[in-house]
């Protein structure tokens, strides 16, 4: 593949250390794909053009001197707007915090630029990673490469649409109940979860404090990994962080899967909230590749799906509404109508009712522990469908998918594309793992995208009417 | 006992500036945040404690130069 865009970050790390390849040219590919196409798309709501620039030179120069840092050093990168970011502004997508301009980076954002990584822009998001997709913003929705008719899905949706078009290497997603595997799917790329705690929140604005999670996404789990392998780190100044200590993501990766035990979670896809043929047939399809490399297969059950999302409800609610319930009240004119309903719905949570919630919480906890001692990881769809059209889907009172349940369970969950439809959009399943286990997990989804054809595949980034022959 | 209109419920929580338009979906999104709370009412054990990430620290002794 010629264009430098459309290189991995584990390829093109290999040429700039190599020395073959600039983080000059590079950066300047990406912003000039960025100029070319972002029109359309709306993935950046912000791009950082000279500075971006300035540290591609000074990424090249010291690479130059014998200062290789390491595997993101001059990779360029895209940050989902709800990170602070120094100096530059950060506004969740919203018009309260239009004028939002952060003193200092969040805790993600400082390790990665200590990586050397280049920050192209700051990347369209659902309004505070709740409220969308919304035509009432100050910025438009980003929209789906793959046809740009549809929903890239959120709440990291400019990170995914950016990531899967070739406008950024990488990007920072964060998943209160599926925003970064969500957008994964839909876009066909890779994005994980972390383990609660793995990755520090520090700086980034809070959605619901038990259930948001900051992570990585890339065009392949790969990718994920050497992203993880600058993110993971105990953070003292977030409450949540926690210290498992060092994992090495990247080195992880390789090696057979003989003896792997995995758990399909049939209940989720096939009854509690059915999911396309389509999309079941491509989890079928995996589970027979795992087999044939050596894993052994076998169902499992969790609570019902709807359990997670009654949980999810009551937690995000009260979380989210104890956080804005100011703003909601003094200004509710300066949201969305999609984040101030949505967030609001929260002042109805009586406090007995959260406690019902959490108490219940540590009960699901403590099960899928006892149903991941029998399994090593377990496999399910991420979305129930292909991407859908843009505005079509009701985030208010929407389809059920399967993301949540990881949400209130902490564990890692990495999504992964699982193939494409007959008219060409992508596919997805999910791979979830023990606490601090997401090596593992990293590395069962990228022996499946080494062991299939889909990472050639990219979107094509015109309208789909003319992309491809009506049948 | 009959429910207070829910304009008086919205006054009593604080939001008497909430939109008129958007009212209807969040009294909507209401009735799911209770219906979802009625269905965790379930027996709980007496002493069935909360998921809990509260955790103390040992205070670092005297002269310990933190």
């Amino acid at each position: 593949m010629s264009d430098p865009c459309f290189l991995t970050i584990a390829e093109a790390s290999r040429r700039i250390r190599a020395r073959t390849l600039s983080p000059v040219t590079l950066a300047e590919a990406f912003l000039g794909r960025i100029a070319a196409l972002d029109g359309d798309l709306h993935s950046y709501i912000r791009v950082l053009g000279d500075e971006a620039l300035a540290e591609a030179r000074r990424a090249e120069a010291e690479i130059a001197a014998g200062g290789y840092r390491g595997p993101l050093h001059g990779i360029p990168l895209g940050i989902k707007d709800i990170y602070n970011t120094a100096g530059i502004p950060t506004t969740g997508h919203s018009a309260l915090f239009r004028d939002h301009v952060p003193a200092e980076d969040a805790t993600a954002v400082r390790r990665l630029r200590g990586a050397g990584a280049v920050i192209l822009g700051k990347t369209a998001t659902w309004e505070f990673a709740i409220g969308g997709p919304s035509f009432d913003l100050p910025w438009p929705p980003a929209r789906n490469p793959w046809d740009t008719t549809l929903d890239p899905a959120g709440s990291s949706s400019g990170s995914g649409a950016a990531v899967a078009a070739g406008l950024c290497m990488g990007a920072m997603g964060t998943d209160t109940g599926g925003s970064i595997r969500s957008p994964s799917a839909w876009n066909g790329i890779a994005g994980l979860k972390p383990t609660y705690g793995l990755v520090s929140r520090r700086g980034v604005l809070p959605l619901s404090f038990t259930l948001d999670h900051a992570g990585p996404m890339a065009w392949t789990a790969e990718d994920c990994a050497l992203m993880m392998d600058a993110l993971a780190a105990h953070d003292p100044l977030d409450p949540g962080s926690a210290a498992p200590g060092p994992i090495d993501f990247a080195g992880a990766l390789g090696g057979d899967l003989s003896g792997l035990r995995i758990g399909v979670v049939r209940h989720f896809f096939e009854a509690d909230a059915p999911a396309d043929a389509v999309v079941t047939d491509a989890v079928e399809a995996a589970v027979a590749l795992y087999g044939r490399m050596g894993a052994t297969v076998r169902e499992v059950s969790l609570a019902p799906l709807e359990t997670y999302y009654d949980l999810f409800t009551l937690i995000m609610g009260a979380e989210s509404f104890s956080i804005h319930e100011r703003w909601l009240k003094e200004t509710p004119e300066l949201y969305g109508a999609t984040a101030r309903q949505r967030i609001a719905a929260g002042a109805f949570v009586r406090g007995s009712d959260l406690v019902n919630a959490l108490r219940l919480r540590a009960r699901l906890v403590a099960q899928a522990a006892e149903v991941m001692e029998t399994v090593d990881v377990l496999l399910m769809p991420t979305r129930h469908t292909p991407p859908e059209p843009l505005g079509a889907f009701d985030t208010i009172t929407g389809h059920r998918f399967y993301t949540r349940p990881f949400n209130v369970l902490g564990l890692p969950a990495l999504s992964v594309c699982s193939g494409f439809t007959g008219n060409g959009l992508p596919l997805s399943m999910q791979i979830v793992g023990r606490p601090f286990e997401d090596a593992l997990v990293l590395k069962v989804g990228d022996a499946f995208e080494k062991a299939t054809g889909y990472r050639e595949i990219r979107p094509p980034l015109i309208p789909r009417e003319a992309a491809l022959p009506v049948a | 006992m009959t429910e207070p209109p829910f304009a008086d419920r919205l006054a009593a929580l604080g939001l008497h500036r909430f939109p008129e338009a958007d009212r209807l979906g969040l009294e909507r999104l209401a009735k799911d945040v209770e219906a979802a709370a009625a269905r965790l009412r379930l027996p709980y054990g007496y002493e069935e404690e909360p998921s809990n990430v509260f955790r103390l620290l040992p205070a670092a002794p005297k002269g310990a130069g933190r």
